[in-house]
């Protein structure tokens, strides 16, 4: 890790109530030094925590340097007005449509999870819909002729029911529909009703949104960061590190929750992984619990598909076949990934590209365990 | 809205806004869709933001902000607020209370 990134992760980790070391910047930091931290919190999204940091006189910032911060910081918040006002039109749209939905992750999480919005920036739109209202939400968002889904379903209803959902585009602006949490096997083992038994809600614009609820919300940050993609994203760890530390959300609970999910390695993986990257005291109580608990077998073959090597779109299909408890599912299941629609297959180099995908992934994932 | 002297009586609040504050600005994005970036609030522009909140006209904030700085003429500090809320009045950001 270089020192650039070691501040980075103290800068994140700024604003948690744990002893922490202080950012070895006692004084202004160099030039070149302050252009490695500044770029690297501006591509992490965590502007809100250095001009804390410097405000707070944790980090020593010369004038430009923290003119610099707060001028990426504005930035960063300028976007997320944005989005924040992209959010609460779809989810007018949708209550419109009849859509039974929550708002992710980005604008909701800033608003509940921490005591100033600004301290948490974020970079898309997150809306989760209910499982059997998705076609409608999907078709609901596409209405107008310059809209369409980034992905295709290999088979009619396939995302509806396995799925983790699709990205839309309208007017070139990205709103990511989910029917679940990640695709693959932990998302098919998610009972995703369990997301509608609760619900808050926020304002934003003077606008309501309905968000998850402190647990699934908890739970969310942790599929993130667990399962998000092979390193861990900064924001998202940190969000697990704030629900755990500051907004003290009930552990017990999750950890049940997640054990009906099939899902308890998935909240591990990410207590470790946050306890790591921000050095938190190996004395508390989750991180207590992670070190001790005993992943399934169920679980520790649907990690591999998230966390090896050979991680990718392909592998965690696959990987779904697991999760599914009847043969008519897995039949159906397999079935729409071997033979997928016309349509789909050419999008992706036709079906023998497809198949030979398929077994080269599998391979690949074979190999690495 | 009438002549310029009769809109300073006309009480004004925040429209549906999204707003963020920090500790050198108030970024404000109105409700509505040719909006394509914040107003960024600086300085002055932030209390007399703040003080339409509760939903006051111009003059009322003008004379509020007057207590605050007793050494620039009410007058002057008046002006600024109107100039500051016809501004924010086109932007969408404020709006009859």
């Amino acid at each position: 890790m270089t020192d650039a990134h070691a501040l980075l992760f103290a800068v994140a980790a700024h604003g948690l109530p744990v002893e922490h070391p202080a950012p070895e910047a006692a004084t202004p930091l160099g030039a070149p030094a302050w252009d490695a931290l500044l770029t690297l919190v501006v591509e992490q999204r965590v502007t809100g925590h250095l001009v804390a940091a410097i405000d707070d006189g944790v980090l020593a910032a010369a004038d430009e340097q923290r003119a610099d911060a707060y001028g990426a910081h504005h930035r960063g918040l300028a976007r997320d007005l944005v989005l924040e006002r992209l959010l609460v039109h779809t989810s007018t749209r949708l209550d419109a449509a009849g859509v039974a939905h929550r708002a992710l992750k980005g604008a909701v999480v800033a608003h509940t999870a921490y005591d100033d919005p600004a301290r948490r920036s974020y970079g898309d739109v997150d809306v989760l819909v209910r499982a059997d209202h998705y076609e409608h939400a999907i078709s609901t968002l596409t209405a107008s002729p310059d809209a369409y889904t980034r992905y295709r379903d290999p088979r009619r209803g396939f995302t509806r029911r396995y799925g983790k959902g699709v990205c839309v585009v309208d007017h070139g602006h990205e709103i990511d529909v989910h029917r679940s949490f990640v695709a693959g096997p932990f998302g098919i083992a998610l009972r995703t009703d369990d997301l509608f038994a609760d619900a808050r809600s926020v304002r934003l614009g003077g606008h309501e949104v309905l968000a998850l609820g402190p647990l699934d919300q908890f739970l969310h940050a942790c599929y993130h960061v667990a399962l998000g993609g092979t390193v861990p994203g900064l924001v998202a760890m940190r969000d697990v590190a704030q629900m755990l530390l500051v907004t003290g959300v009930d552990l017990d609970a999750a950890i049940g929750r997640a054990e009906a999910w099939r899902a308890r390695a998935v909240v591990q993986r990410a207590i470790v992984c946050t306890w790591d990257a921000f050095a938190l005291p190996a004395d508390h109580s989750a991180r207590a619990w992670a070190r001790g608990y005993q992943p399934t077998r169920f679980e520790r073959d649907a990690m591999s598909a998230y966390v090896d090597g050979a991680r990718s779109y392909g592998t965690q299909a696959l990987a779904g076949v697991r999760a599914l408890s009847s043969a008519r599912d897995r039949a159906r299941y397999v079935g729409a990934l071997a033979f997928p629609s016309r349509a789909y297959a050419r999008e992706r180099g036709g079906h023998v590209a497809r198949w030979q995908r398929i077994v080269t992934t599998q391979r690949r994932a074979e190999d690495a365990r | 809205m009438g002549t310029p002297g009769a809109r300073r009586l006309i009480p004004l609040a925040h429209a549906g806004v999204f707003t963020r504050r920090t500790s050198l600005a108030v970024l404000v994005l109105p409700d509505r869709d040719d909006a394509t970036e914040p107003l960024a609030l600086h300085g002055t522009a932030i209390p007399i933001w703040e003080l339409f909140a509760a939903g006051r006209s111009v003059r009322e904030v003008g004379a509020l902000l007057a207590e605050r700085f007793p050494n620039t003429p009410a007058g002057e500090i008046e002006d600024a607020v109107d100039d500051l809320a016809a501004r924010l009045l086109d932007a969408g950001a404020l709006v009859q209370a």
